[in-house]
């Protein structure tokens, strides 16, 4: 089988490098990484199969809320046996997203300004802003 | 006409024109010298409206300096523009339904969490507040620290305009002085009394006896006022 | 001996507890947390772009501010009380360690503070009982035992990980569960001690927060643990609502304390603690019942 690369795919492959400074070709599927996220449960496609997207240059990949529910707890890049960054690779598809003016939470919206009651922690608030706006 | 041109000119560069001013004159002088007139950008000419807000660099300085028109005066080598407006979101609040929890200041404008403490608003505020420190304060929720630090704002808008996480620092910060203003600094009792005063009635008689003056007579008693 | 302390904005408002219970401990211990003069948000998660400096500028300029403090106190250690104030200014100074270009870039940016050179060591409260005090010490001071008091230390992620910063064993930490030992406490074994709590995902996706608080707690009450402690103002604040929504939900059967490590050694460290007491009626009745006090 011949398996062909979009230009675009191939951008954004490149693109994500840059950013995590991870080699993406070093993962070799195992799935560790997907086995030790905490909150897998909530994500469209398992951090494992983000990377296998894109290594072959996917661009669904974009479309997958995974890296935005990652909690960048660093649990994936611990367990990794070829000692892949993946908290790295969230961060620089977040920052694909981010960099090309698409927001993950609009910080005037209703929905956000009801969650910020009192008891909430201002880390929180600043964590989830920092991770899902440019 | 030689014993005025004593007075040396200098060379300052009007949005990127070069225009011979005299020395001495405030860059609001120099615009007006230059041939510019103010319907924006001017309110009191004395340092308190900060409708002047002015950014300009000097020759051979990468340093992005900024003035009130109005305060400053004209060097050599300028090159200034005004900035009369900053596009500001303003938020409307009732002050009877706010209270001053630690995330008062955050529900308002969210966007303060987003200061990445770069300290681009400090250093231009020509009012020379810290307000990098004021927006920490108010992230943090120390709404009277916020209201101190940030008491001499005159709303220029400089700041907003340098701050790469969109914050409207002035408008945080005259919230934070409202809210210490209502709920955290001590009551004005003679505010108070003085308005009290006011309801029985007491100046009624002196307004309508100004009211039934004319012009003339007004700019008199106006002339004649002791100043405090 | 003094150290230079940065608080973090949390430990203002919603973790004072654990402030207030951290500064008198030290002082039981015989050190004191000196509050950095001015400082600014840490920054809470750390940038993990490889281009973006601007995020480290917050971290950085508490870093210069610890080096200030730090000539006069002669000492390069600042101390951290909040587990994501610690993470994001050890990742940074680290990275400054590992990366002297983007040191020396950053520098020539805050061209109005003088330089950072990257001498500060960044300590967490945890390691300044362990490694300054020493478990001897705090078990000399013990005023009231936690005599059989099941506790369960719960680290989170942000103090073990990634491994260049970690102070601890990273898949098996030991030292918080020392520490609670040396009070007199019976320390419970939770392989979820590790596993992250949600964090800030209890803004955008709360159902995750309560799926990760279930697993956590669930072990713990199969071990019987009596309380939780953890060294995080947001851990504190994601188990402790999480459990709530999760027993409204019959998910769990009861909901289990989840208070400060600090709060846990003021009790057994200070003299005249029935005023604290008197705000964990839990422990008090379980160390009545186990004669513990
Ligand atoms: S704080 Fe901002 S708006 Fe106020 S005087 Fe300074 S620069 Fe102008
Ligand atoms: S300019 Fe904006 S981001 Fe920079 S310190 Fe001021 S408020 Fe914070
Ligand atoms: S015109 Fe009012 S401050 Fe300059």
């Amino acid at each position: 089988m011949v398996f062909t690369v979009s230009e675009k795919g191939l951008e954004l492959r490149k693109t994500v490098e840059e950013i995590s400074g991870q080699n993406i070709f070093q993962c070799y599927q195992c799935g560790k990484c997907s086995a030790a996220c905490p909150v897998v449960d909530s994500m469209d496609m398992a951090p494992n199969k983000i990377i296998r997207f894109v290594q072959t240059g996917d661009l669904e990949v974009l479309d997958q809320n995974t890296f935005w529910v990652c909690a960048a707890c660093f649990t994936c890049s611990a367990r990794c046996p070829r000692s892949v960054d993946i908290a790295k690779i969230m961060e620089a598809l977040r920052n694909v997203m981010l960099r090309n003016k698409q927001d993950f939470i609009n910080i005037y919206s209703k929905e956000f300004i009801e969650k910020m009651i009192e008891e909430i922690p201002q880390m929180a608030i600043v964590a989830a802003i920092k991770k899902g706006v440019w | 006409m030689a014993e005025k041109n004593q007075i040396p000119l200098v060379s300052v560069f009007i949005m990127g024109k070069e225009y011979k001013i005299p020395s001495g004159l405030t860059l609001m002088k120099a615009m007006e010298y230059a041939g510019y007139r103010y319907t924006r950008g001017a309110g009191c000419r004395a340092g308190f409206c900060g409708a002047c807000a002015t950014i300009y660099r000097l020759k051979n300085d990468y340093k992005l300096k900024s003035a009130l028109a109005c305060q400053t005066t004209v060097e050599d080598g300028m090159y200034l523009v005004q900035l009369p407006f900053t596009p500001a979101n303003k938020k409307k609040y009732d002050m009877e339904k706010l209270n001053i929890a630690h995330n008062a200041l955050l529900k308002e404008y969210p966007e303060i969490a987003r200061c990445i403490s770069c300290n681009s608003c400090t250093k231009v505020c020509p009012q020379e507040l810290k307000v990098m420190d004021y927006v920490q304060a108010s992230l943090r929720g120390d709404i009277e620290k916020a209201a101190i630090l940030s008491f001499d704002c005159v709303q220029c808008g400089l700041c907003a305009f340098r701050c790469p996480a969109e914050i409207t620092q002035y408008h945080v910060g005259q919230l934070a002085r409202r809210l210490n203003g209502k709920f955290v600094a001590p009551k004005a009792i003679h505010t108070e009394d003085a308005v009290a005063k006011v309801n029985t009635g007491v100046t009624k008689k002196e307004i309508s006896k100004l009211k039934s003056l004319n012009a003339s007579e007004i700019k008199d008693l106006y002339k004649k006022r002791s100043i405090e | 001996m003094e150290y230079p302390y940065y608080p973090g904005c949390t430990l203002k408002t919603t973790g004072k507890k654990d402030e207030e219970a951290a500064l008198e401990v030290a002082k039981l211990l015989g050190f004191e947390l000196k509050e950095l003069p001015t400082w600014t948000c840490c920054g809470v998660v750390y940038n993990l772009t490889s281009d973006v400096m601007a995020d480290h500028l917050s971290a950085t300029r508490t870093l210069i501010r610890a080096q200030e403090m730090g000539r006069e106190l002669k000492t390069n250690k600042l101390v951290t009380l909040c587990s994501m104030c610690y993470n994001v200014l050890k990742q940074v100074n680290l990275m400054y360690k590992n990366n002297p270009d983007k040191l020396y870039n950053i520098n020539l940016f805050m061209d109005t503070e003088e330089d950072y050179l990257g001498n500060i060591e960044i300590l967490h409260f945890l390691e300044v009982l362990y490694n300054d005090i020493g478990l001897e010490k705090i078990k000399q001071k013990v005023k009231t035992p936690l005599k059989d008091l099941k506790v369960d230390p719960y680290y989170g992620c942000m103090l073990l990980r990634p491994k260049t910063i970690a102070f601890d064993n990273q898949d098996n930490p030991h030292v918080m569960g020392d520490i609670l030992s040396a009070l007199g406490a019976i320390v419970i074994e939770n392989p979820m001690t590790v596993e992250c709590c949600g964090a800030h995902q209890v803004i955008t996706n709360k159902e995750a927060v309560l799926d990760c608080v279930q697993r956590i707690v669930n072990i713990s009450q199969s071990k019987g643990s009596d309380v939780i402690v953890t060294p995080c103002p947001l851990c504190q604040y994601n188990l402790t609502t999480a459990q709530k929504s999760l027993f409204q939900k019959g998910k769990i059967n009861y909901q289990t304390p989840v208070i400060y490590l600090s709060e846990l050694l003021r009790i057994a460290l200070s003299d005249n603690n029935e005023n604290y007491l008197k705000e964990y009626m839990f422990i008090k009745d379980k160390l009545e019942k186990r004669g513990g006090l």
